[in-house]
């Protein structure tokens, strides 16, 4: 009986080994593997701009052989070209708005005569009305990106379950990828036509009470801002919890878990500084279990998505705080107020982003974990 | 500036004592020294700040930034400047009515220059909500 | 503008007040008024001169 049993072990062996010994060279069988999900149509869900890169560089889902070739200099040399690009709208805003500071501050406008403060209204709705126009573009931007990154999820998750699939665990690619598919979504949708708009309405409220005497800032853009903080922690943790409670049942209790736990903790407080810093260990911790070029293929693509529209947020923000340290100095507080309420929309936005960057690898980690399990 | 700072305080004393001279016999007098005197530092300033300011808006325009905006902020300025100077001189001669209808005509300029900004600027504001 | 100005205004109100003095001493009320008159007609067209190179010069600075 037992000589049976080990006999049986060493065929099943000799098998499985022949067959892997059969199966082509890694390349190919990626190759294969790709082929029958259909990654090979994957760049055609990016965005334009996406699309553009990943086709000038040759990267595609269906071959890894591109994932050789990225290298740390090119990328940081693609990085900078983009930021020199990105950079002019906000500094030419910046630099309008510091030389009508400095010419009000050069005739020392003070606020006690009635002309003067009359005069520096006016001030602040010519600085108003420079910064909004292309902060309305950035915000439009950001949604844009944020619904194309949803189309993307949309076409990725499923040739990502397929691939799984094929290295044999279907049944949990296919659970793990509805559910994954379905939160994402919604994580998406409610980020995008929720918190955002919310965020709007906050600028609005601030840009007008900056410019109209009438009009003070009152609680309810501060309570706008609450409300979005809110909806978003909440929305994260819900997700984070389904996620982990699946991972659970599908026994696969590893580290992941308690990041992700950590991460549910972390976003519960609304700040968008200890989300990124979470955001960031558990995406750090999640890179590692990402293996197939698949799925570096969707972080790539993510990270192509959104990586742009970060950037020209936090440059927009880094030439907001630089003019409002400027009129800080030369006391025009009214400007300075207007930059400040800015930045913060501009800020919860960033938080926004990296969030969704953030559950998009998680997602993507959380699937392979589940496939090597 | 500073070299020619010592001359401008010259001026200021100058100006201050023969208005105090002049202010018990003939006050009509002190009056004209002293609007004349205030606008010596005036123009005096004014000339300083033209140089740095022709350079901004030259710089500004070189640069191909829009700078509609920037002329709008330095005309508000200009006007405020010059109503100030209007309602401080009516109010010195004792005539504080004309000096704040003066005022009320100078908040009107600003506020009709400033009525395609402010417009433009809700629009704006409306655009976010929509 | 110019120091000048505030000097020859100081000059003018000076002269004119004493006039007026030694005129109404006098008993020549009617002269003492006039030249009271003429004295600040002259003032006033300085002072207008001055207020108009004021103008000029904000009106070239601000673009108004």
């Amino acid at each position: 009986m037992k000589k049976t049993i080990i006999l049986c072990f060493v065929f099943f062996f000799l098998f499985s080994f022949n067959v892997s010994a059969n199966s082509l060279s890694t390349e190919e069988f990626i190759k294969n593997q790709a082929e029958i999900a259909g990654a090979d149509k994957l760049n055609d869900a990016l965005p334009e701009s996406g699309k553009n890169y990943f086709d000038k560089n040759g990267i595609t889902a269906g071959e890894s052989e591109w994932i050789k070739n990225i290298s740390l200099s090119q990328a940081i040399k693609e990085l900078w070209s983009f930021i020199k690009k990105k950079i002019t709208a906000p500094l030419t805003t910046s630099a309008l708005i510091v030389a009508v500071i400095l010419v009000s501050g050069a005739i020392s406008l003070n606020e006690s005569s009635a002309s003067s403060a009359t005069a520096l209204f006016a001030v602040t709705a010519v600085s108003a009305a420079v910064i909004t126009a292309p902060i309305l573009n950035v915000i439009n931007n950001a949604v844009a990106t944020m619904q194309s990154a949803a189309v993307f999820m949309t076409a990725f998750v499923p040739v990502f379950a397929v691939v799984i699939a094929v290295n044999g665990q279907a049944a949990t690619s296919a659970s793990m990828s509805g559910l994954l598919l379905g939160a994402t979504q919604i994580v998406e949708l409610i980020a995008s036509h929720l918190v955002v708009p919310l965020m709007c309405g906050y600028l609005s409220v601030s840009v007008a009470s900056g410019v109209t005497p009438l009009l003070s800032k009152t609680s309810f853009a501060e309570s706008l801002k609450k409300l979005s903080f809110w909806i978003m922690s909440f929305v994260t943790t819900v997700f984070l919890g389904v996620l982990s409670i699946q991972t659970a049942i599908n026994a696969s209790a590893d580290s992941i878990t308690m990041r992700t736990a950590k991460f549910v903790i972390g976003s519960s407080v609304p700040m968008a500084g200890t989300v990124l810093s979470e955001a960031l260990t558990t995406v750090t911790a999640s890179l590692g279990m990402l293996k197939t070029s698949v799925a570096i293929y969707g972080v790539v693509a993510c990270l192509v998505i959104f990586l742009p529209l970060l950037i020209e947020l936090l440059l927009w923000r880094f030439s907001f705080n630089i003019t409002a340290l400027i009129s800080d100095v030369m006391s025009s507080s009214l400007t300075s107020k207007l930059l400040r309420s800015i930045d913060a929309a501009v800020s919860v936005l960033i938080g926004i982003i990296l969030l969704s960057m953030a559950l998009f690898v998680i997602s993507l980690s959380v699937v392979v974990s589940v496939g090597k399990v | 500036m500073t070299a020619e700072l010592w001359k401008i305080f010259g001026i200021c004393i100058i100006g201050a004592a023969f208005s105090i001279i002049l202010r018990q016999k003939s006050p009509e007098y002190s009056y004209a020294i002293i609007i004349v005197t205030s606008i010596c530092m005036l123009t005096f300033v004014l000339k300083t700040v033209l140089e740095p300011i022709k350079q901004i808006s030259e710089k500004l325009s070189n640069s191909g930034i829009e700078t509609e905006y920037f002329k709008i902020a330095l005309k508000a300025v200009g006007i405020s400047y010059i109503t100030d100077f209007i309602a401080d001189a009516c109010r010195d001669v004792g005539q504080a009515t004309i000096a704040s209808k003066a005022e009320l005509v100078g908040k009107t300029a600003i506020f009709l220059l400033s009525v395609p900004l402010l417009m433009s600027v809700l629009e704006t504001a409306i655009g976010f909500i929509k | 503008m110019d120091v000048d100005f505030i000097f020859k205004i100081a000059a003018i109100g000076i002269i004119v007040t004493v006039l007026n003095l030694v005129l109404v001493r006098s008993g020549r009320e009617e002269q003492a008024l006039l030249t009271t008159l003429a004295g600040l007609v002259v003032v006033l067209l300085m002072v207008v001169n001055a207020v108009a190179e004021l103008f000029s010069t904000v009106k070239s600075l601000f673009g108004l």
